[in-house]
């Protein structure tokens, strides 16, 4: 069964039409060649889809594509327009390469969106906030070390004022 | 992708989703609502499960409100564990609702799991059956022949089985306003943070002026296919004075009560028996330190 769908993703409003079987992570990896976005498991665990709908980060391989129109999507790309545009690093892109938060890269994008939504729930999260934060995303690299020393950098150094930088 | 085939139905009414859900049923087709999906979606990837109709709710409005009514709240079955730990409402006047849906998974699935998906798909190790049990919480259920309440101990029927039929919809779950004295708790015990619970307790208690118990509460999931609640001891130490001794009487009528654990990869049935008496024990206590 096919359906047409027409939602936002990364500020573009997009019409597309989707089979009512393809997951949101293969269509914006497969249709809008979106390939910052992984998938992993396939089964809600990993994290490694993870995508912000509507403003909140959620698992992409759990959710129907056809079952999200009119909805806003962001992914890992549109994240980093800004920076890509600047050539700066955003300042979460730029604590992960400093303390070598990862190494294969595979769980970072998701990793990178859930450390957002941590940072804007809670700017100065303790270790404890930040491990409960990224639960939902798996690193079989880091052993997380290295990701919570990123996030606890970022916590204690950036701006979140409105005339600063900020973790938009 | 999915690979089995099925026809996606996205009804902005619950009249309509129950017209849809009332079709497939008298067509003997196979039928799921999709809420949040968070077993859904990964059952249906895996080849779990295959239906030939999936009704979203995801497109009916209004099914996420959170709204006290009287000495109840009502909660919209499309409230998210998200919203529902966050609502300020919640956390005011059924704190062990919040505490219990914080706990759930991960932020990921907290952000579009629902209150309602959780009831309707009722894995027995899921969080929210035994504390709706053991806050007598009552289940809004619309049917093609009209609307019935049903309490939380009755919805909850076998392994992974609910009284409602195929073509029925829950829409709202009502919970009391807890006294602000009440004590409250839910802990688990699960293999990572976020997991399914091995074992959960639920506890409310509430104290009298001279440290005796007014009353008290206590639901268990683990410790059976369906959420058990303490009926028994929870009348007979009403009155009594709230002390050590008190706390292990519960735990101990909890082990007592953990009658048929579903054995699993990583507990089997003794152990699971085990840990029903260490999580009441930690819940009753929390609760205890929390009643004022």
């Amino acid at each position: 069964m096919q359906t047409t769908i027409q939602l936002i993703v990364n500020n573009t409003p997009c019409e597309a039409t989707v089979d009512t079987r393809t997951l949101l992570v293969d269509f914006l990896r497969d249709q809008l060649d979106l390939t910052g976005t992984h998938l992993g498991c396939a089964t809600g665990n990993c994290g490694a889809c993870t995508v912000m709908l509507d403003g909140l980060t959620v698992k992409a391989c759990t959710i129907l594509a056809a079952d999200v129109a009119g909805s806003t999507v962001t992914t890992i790309e549109g994240w980093t327009q800004d920076a890509r545009q600047s050539g700066d690093l955003h300042p979460i892109q730029a604590a992960f390469v400093k303390h070598h938060a990862l190494q294969c890269g595979f769980c970072t994008p998701g990793m990178v969106l859930s450390v957002q939504q941590l940072l804007k729930e809670k700017p100065h999260p303790t270790e404890a906030e930040i491990r409960h934060g990224i639960a939902g995303n798996l690193c079989r690299c880091t052993g997380y070390a290295s990701i919570v020393k990123a996030v606890q950098e970022i916590a204690t150094t950036t701006s979140l004022s409105p005339g600063g930088r900020g973790l938009g | 992708m999915i690979r089995a085939p099925f026809q996606l139905h996205r009804p902005h009414s619950i009249d309509e989703a129950v017209r849809l859900l009332s079709q497939c049923v008298q067509n003997g087709e196979d039928v799921k609502l999709l809420a949040g999906g968070q077993s859904l979606m990964p059952s249906m990837n895996l080849g779990l499960v295959a239906p030939a109709h999936i009704v979203s709710l995801n497109h009916v409005a209004g099914l996420d409100s959170i709204r006290r009514d009287g000495d109840m709240l009502a909660i919209g079955a499309g409230t998210t564990h998200h919203a529902l730990a966050e609502s300020e409402v919640v956390q005011a006047h059924c704190p062990i609702l919040s505490e219990t849906a914080a706990c759930i998974g991960d932020v990921q699935v907290r952000n579009r799991g629902t209150l309602g998906g959780s009831i309707g798909h009722f894995d027995p190790a899921a969080d929210y059956p035994p504390v709706l049990v053991l806050l007598d919480a009552a289940c809004q259920i619309v049917s093609p022949s009209g609307e019935r309440t049903v309490a939380a101990k009755d919805v909850f029927v076998d392994y992974m089985t609910t009284s409602l039929s195929a073509d029925e919809v829950l829409t709202e779950i009502r919970v009391p306003v807890l006294p602000s004295d009440t004590g409250t708790a839910y802990v688990k015990f699960t293999r990572v943070e976020g997991g399914f619970a091995i074992v959960g307790a639920g506890a409310c208690l509430r104290l009298n002026p001279d440290n005796t118990c007014r009353s008290i509460r206590v639901g268990i999931c683990g410790a059976a296919p369906v959420p058990v609640r303490l009926t028994a001891i929870e009348d007979t130490l009403t009155g009594k004075a709230v002390d050590d001794a008190f706390v292990e009487m519960v735990a101990a009528a909890a082990y007592e009560s953990a009658h048929d654990p579903v054995a699993e990869l990583h507990a089997d049935a003794d152990y699971k028996r085990e840990m029903v008496r260490v999580f009441t024990r930690r819940a009753v206590k929390t609760a205890w330190e929390r009643a004022d």
